[in-house]
């Protein structure tokens, strides 16, 4: 029999584990995948730094291609159908980071112009079969914290096998169906956003984009 | 005991139907470096060779010389300053000495405001100054006497003039600057027609005697060789050299 203590740190630890993701929640429903076996894996360096340091970079922009993978396992849960979709968002830190901004590390030069804001992210997701929503196309953030851009969002039950690009969200994985379970992300960000005027100050700043794979 | 091995049930039982939610995370960072490019195309070397009278008298011009182009993220001045290892003096460094060298009337003083500057285009932003705000008005016959085209010059040659000193572009006031951008971006003024571009030309008149009758501050007092090193003093024939630094600044 465990002691006494033992069950409380158990419990303890359970619960924190459990409230540990910023994600949003899944639909609340029933538990239709198992969130054990199930996992969203990423291989990929997870910074992506883009240093301006020409008038080049700054006025023409810059790319990254397939900085990010991310690669899917889901399993249904005995006798059950899972069915799951995948949303990246993007945060700051929060105040006194204005909402719209990313969050300023350091400053250079005398500070005037304005703080970067979320929406020069661009993304384009990608993968073999072509199941993410916008496949392909360059997407970009809306000016928040917290705003998102579906990857798969399908309330229709789609499974895996046909690389149609029909958006599969069932039970399946990238080892053994690697063009619909696997999604490749390029970034891009445009200082100068096609205007003469740079308005951005010059510092160091930074963003998070969480990868949610959640139950639907 | 009991009661806790029954909360614990229920939370082992709550957690395991817990839905799926699994997440990674990429942290994007952007370093926004400040950029002042300014671009010069020409010769570093301009060499002014006075070998016959009317080079003495009329002077030499050397047009179009400089071009400046400037390509910048932040806002900017841009600004000329004349100086030299004599630059607390505000004089030429004088490299050779040719012929008999009295030492008494033929001086190897020669001010650096000697050095006359055009810009092809107005300071486009220069409310704030004082005094004659750029080198656009054209070279006018000598002696000139106002001041309007002679170089800044001084020993502290990255220290901002102030308000009454000349600016290519820009001026002293937090106010005075030319917002960030290129002379290589599409727009009305694209190109050698913007303000991120100026065309430079030099010119130098010794006059006859050699006391450079044009050198003159920015508030138009007299700078010539009679005036600074006394009255029958003229410049020793020889080799003098200065340097002339295009310094672009963050407003």
């Amino acid at each position: 029999m465990p002691s006494f203590k033992t069950i409380f740190t158990l419990i303890f630890w359970l619960i924190l584990q459990s409230g540990k993701s910023q994600c949003p929640g899944p639909s609340g429903g029933a538990s239709n995948c198992d969130p054990l076996l199930s996992e969203i894996r990423m291989n990929t360096s997870n910074m992506v730094d883009f240093t301006f340091d020409s008038f080049s970079k700054i006025n023409g922009g810059m790319e990254f291609f397939g900085s990010t993978q991310i690669k899917i396992i889901t399993v249904n849960n005995p006798a059950l159908t899972c069915k799951w979709n995948l949303i990246m968002y993007v945060f700051n830190s929060g105040i006194p980071t204005p909402a719209n901004a990313f969050d300023n590390l350091a400053q250079y030069g005398n500070g005037s112009g304005q703080l970067p804001t979320l929406n020069y992210i661009q993304v384009r997701v990608t993968n073999i079969c072509g199941t993410p929503v916008n496949n392909g196309v360059w997407q970009t953030f809306a000016a928040s914290s917290g705003s998102a851009l579906d990857i798969i969002n399908n309330i229709v039950l789609t499974a895996a096998g046909n690389c149609n690009t029909s958006k599969v969200n069932t039970a399946g994985s990238y080892l053994t169906n690697p063009g619909e379970y696997t999604f490749i992300i390029d970034y891009k960000i445009l200082p100068a956003a096609g205007i003469p005027a740079f308005p951005l100050t010059p510092g160091r700043y930074s963003a998070n984009i969480k990868f949610c794979l959640s139950e639907m | 005991m009991k009661k806790f091995i029954l909360v614990a049930a229920v939370l082992f039982v709550g957690i395991g139907k817990a839905q799926l939610v699994d997440e990674q995370n990429v942290t994007i960072t952007m370093d926004l470096q400040p950029i002042l490019q300014l671009e010069m195309n020409g010769s570093p070397n301009i060499d002014f060779v006075f070998d016959d009278i009317a080079d003495y008298m009329g002077g030499i011009t050397k047009y179009g010389a400089t071009q400046l182009k400037v390509s910048s993220s932040i806002s900017w001045d841009l600004y000329a300053v004349g100086t030299s290892a004599n630059a607390a003096t505000n004089f030429w460094d004088s490299q050779v000495s040719y012929g008999n060298i009295s030492g008494v009337l033929d001086v190897t003083t020669l001010p650096l405001e000697a050095l006359e500057l055009h810009q092809d285009k107005a300071n486009p932003s220069s409310a704030g100054a004082t005094a004659f705000d750029d080198y656009n008005a054209n070279f006018a016959t000598s002696p000139v006497i106002t001041g309007a085209n002679n170089i800044y010059t001084s020993a502290a040659p990255y220290t901002r003039p102030v308000a009454a000193e000349k600016y290519i572009a820009g001026h002293n006031a937090a106010t005075d600057f030319v917002a960030g951008g290129s002379y290589l971006l599409l727009n009305a003024t694209v190109g050698a027609g913007s303000n991120y571009w100026y065309s430079i030309d030099y010119r130098l008149v010794p006059g006859l005697p050699a006391i450079f009758p044009n050198a003159r501050t920015n508030a138009g007092v007299a700078r010539d060789i009679a005036t600074v090193s006394g009255a029958g003093t003229y410049a020793r024939p020889g080799v003098y050299t200065m340097n002339v630094k295009y310094v672009l600044v963050e407003n």
